[in-house]
């Protein structure tokens, strides 16, 4: 698709969404036919649940060494890799002459002219801060909005506001990223009614991303409100508390998990986000990986990976700090229990 | 004083069905009131309606004269002004409170200070039996602790109608029997107006001040316990309550070539033209073993002290407190509960005596007629 649009044949790209689209419907379509067939469970209740660990006897070294495995290949391998390229001047040469660590921190590299360091380099470090606000915002909007859509179709079950509520909040999923930011692209180009033309800024950027993620917000917040129902909630207004103090003293500390679950996901996947970026930003509103890009077609290879590790390092430092102020656990988040 | 008044309910689910049918009934203030019913019969909404969780489609709810809620009229109280109290069946702990802040939650929201609230929490949970669960939280406690906290959450706030959602039937067996009791004693206690939604009609006869069978959304009959036991109104009350269940002889049902009545309405000429349907309790059956002395004397003046028939018993279940016989009396199935262990059965013959009190008559519209 991203080749027809190149090419200047947005026909052939909008048939090619379009078919995605429908492939995309129909599966939606067999969802809710399968949500209908299905009654709800209510898997947490106001009982709560308890942990039960058991001993895996034999099978304890081998667990173990498999879970090394996988850790190692998909994360210490590559990321490793990475790392060990961002600090040579020349890609799998190990002598001692050959590391540096200009791509972090020097200034004036050599044969990449203009470019410093990522710590030192300004327009990295403004893409950063893009990246921040524009995942960070999205991801808060997304996140809330999706906890919403899950209240309001655990609370009005069987209506045609949860039904609608439902469908529409996964409708983003189905549109390709690219497709959507093209759309989206269009449609605020110009100043349309009250709204103004939002081409080139942040704005943009984070109403189009808070769209693209609400999708996997809205489906972690109608699971995790259907876990617990309606009862904490209905037995909180039979103590007369009003709508405010249930949503604070109830709703939110019970699904706390799950909100943080609906907000560090899609901040993760929006600071790595590529295909939405890469048509709607503009000089100025730049994003990390955008600059990745255009690392690669200069062919700085080292400063492209420095970035990315710059964005795993951004991610793990703010997810991991958000766990230890909540309390929660990204991973048990999930399951939205304790 | 909390009286609760419902007039003409409607309720009716997505898909036209039902759920509560023209209901209507008045629950007086300080009354321990259970509405029976099998599940599906509309009691569990109509608690819900009571308590605001659910609006009628149609009718009036009054609370001492005033209206909680009417359709005509748009008045529709929200739950969290009406003031009552609800011990849901899943008991709905808040999970990340711990039980003092369970109990203190409903302080707090009515706005009571601090010493107060930790007052009021420390007597109710004494009062329950749960002093030393103070800190725990819900998930750390078992399920008849948590039902404790449950009733204290609403008691602590001492409501004037406390509303209960089948709340025993997640508890064990012993554990049943002695909230049972605990209930009936605080409701003694307390005065303060009960109402209690069941299935199981044993909980319903033993606390009850009054018992209100529903069946398909609509009221069968509301009445005293043992009136309801003794005198059932209608047909669905009779075969609902009594356990075993009551035996009927019913003239759509033909046996083998006996009439369907086997001869008993010969001995109600006044009723003879209207029964429909006959009704005997299990425990309302005597057994009268061949060659035995005390045989009763059947006839007198034309009319019966007590009615009599051959019967033969087809298998005996011994319940440990009570033996169930099961027998036919001219291919018709009796079931007699008794107290004592039944002796003299090798041939199966046996008497079957019914005291000419004991049956209970409907007529063609299933309302009792005698």
């Amino acid at each position: 698709m991203y080749n027809s649009f190149k090419i200047g044949s947005p026909g052939v790209a909008a048939v090619v969404a379009s078919v995605t689209i429908l492939i995309g419907v129909m599966l939606v379509a067999v969802d809710t036919w399968f949500v209908r067939e299905f009654k709800r469970y209510i898997t947490i209740g106001g009982k709560g649940a308890r942990q039960n660990p058991s001993s895996l006897g034999a099978f304890k070294a081998p667990a173990f060494l498999l879970s090394v495995l996988v850790v190692g290949i998909s994360i210490v391998l590559p990321l490793g890799t990475i790392i060990v390229s961002s600090l040579t001047w020349q890609a799998g040469v190990f002598k001692s002459e050959n590391f540096t660590l200009a791509f972090w921190m020097g200034r004036e590299i050599p044969a990449h002219p203009g470019q410093n360091g990522i710590f030192l380099n300004k327009e990295i470090l403004g893409s950063a801060l893009n990246s921040l606000s524009i995942a960070g915002f999205a991801a808060l909007i997304a996140g809330i909005s999706g906890l919403m859509v899950g209240y309001i179709v655990v609370k009005l079950p069987n209506t045609r506001v949860a039904k609608y509520l439902r469908q529409v909040s996964f409708l983003p999923y189905l549109v390709p990223s690219i497709g959507f930011a093209a759309a989206c692209l269009s449609f605020f180009a110009v100043r349309r009614g009250p709204i103004p033309s939002l081409y080139g800024t942040l704005f943009l950027l984070i109403l189009v991303m808070s769209m693209k993620y609400l999708p996997f917000a809205a489906r972690s917040g109608i699971a995790a409100m259907m876990q617990v129902g309606n009862e904490p909630e209905e037995a909180a207004r039979i103590c007369g508390a009003s709508w405010l103090a249930r949503i604070r003293r109830i709703v939110v500390p019970i699904q706390k998990h799950a909100l943080l679950t609906g907000i560090v996901l899609p901040f993760i996947s929006g600071m790595k986000e590529q295909s939405l970026v890469i048509m709607l930003a503009s000089p100025g509103t730049e994003v990390l990986t955008t600059q990745i890009l255009r690392y690669i077609e200069y062919g700085y290879t080292q400063l492209a990976n420095a970035t990315m590790l710059a964005i795993v390092g951004i991610i793990f430092v703010l997810t991991f700090g958000l766990e230890k102020i909540t309390g929660g656990n990204l991973a048990s988040g999930f399951g939205g229990g304790k | 004083m909390a009286t609760i008044e419902l007039r003409n309910i409607d309720r009716i689910f997505q898909g036209g069905v039902k759920a509560v049918d023209n209901l209507s009934i008045t629950i007086e203030s300080g009354h321990f009131v259970s509405l029976l019913g099998p599940s599906g019969c509309g009691k569990t909404t109509s608690l819900r309606m009571i308590a605001g969780l659910d609006n009628p489609d149609g009718g009036e709810i009054l609370l001492d004269g005033k209206l909680l809620y009417s359709k005509k009229s748009g008045v529709a109280v929200p739950t969290e002004k009406r003031g009552m109290g609800l011990v849901f069946q899943s008991y709905a702990l808040w999970p990340h409170m711990t039980i003092a802040q369970n109990i203190s939650f409903g302080l707090e929201m009515k706005g009571i200070e601090k010493k107060e609230r930790i007052r009021r929490v420390a007597e109710v949970m004494e009062l329950m039996h749960i002093s030393d669960l103070e800190k725990r939280y819900p998930s750390q406690i078992s399920g008849g602790q948590q039902q404790r906290v449950a009733l204290a959450r609403n008691l602590a706030v001492s409501p004037d109608v406390l509303l209960l959602d089948e709340p025993l039937s997640n508890l064990d067996a012993k554990l049943r029997l002695e909230m049972r009791a605990e209930l009936k004693r605080l409701h003694e206690t307390l005065k303060n107006t009960i109402i209690y939604v069941t299935h199981d009609q044993l909980e319903a006869m033993t606390m009850s001040t009054m018992i209100a069978v529903m069946s398909g959304g609509t009221l069968k009959q509301f009445a005293p316990p043992m009136e309801i036991y003794r005198k059932p109104t209608n047909l669905t009350v009779a075969s609902f309550v009594g356990s075993p269940p009551m035996n009927f002889l019913r003239k759509t049902s033909q046996g083998g070539g006996s009439p369907w009545d086997l001869g008993i309405l010969a001995c109600y000429p006044a009723l003879a033209n209207k029964a429909e349907a006959i009704g005997v309790r299990p425990e309302d059956i005597r057994l009268a073993f061949p060659g035995s002395t005390d045989r009763p004397v059947p006839g007198r003046e034309g009319g019966l002290v007590s009615w009599i028939r051959k019967a033969k018993v087809a298998t005996v279940l011994p319940t440990g407190s009570e033996w169930v016989v099961d027998m036919v009396v001219e291919g018709f199935h009796f079931f007699a509960s008794l107290r004592d262990e039944p002796c003299c059965l090798d041939d199966g013959e046996v008497d079957m005596v019914v005291d000419r009190e004991a049956f209970h008559f409907f007529d063609g519209k299933e309302t009792r007629c005698n």
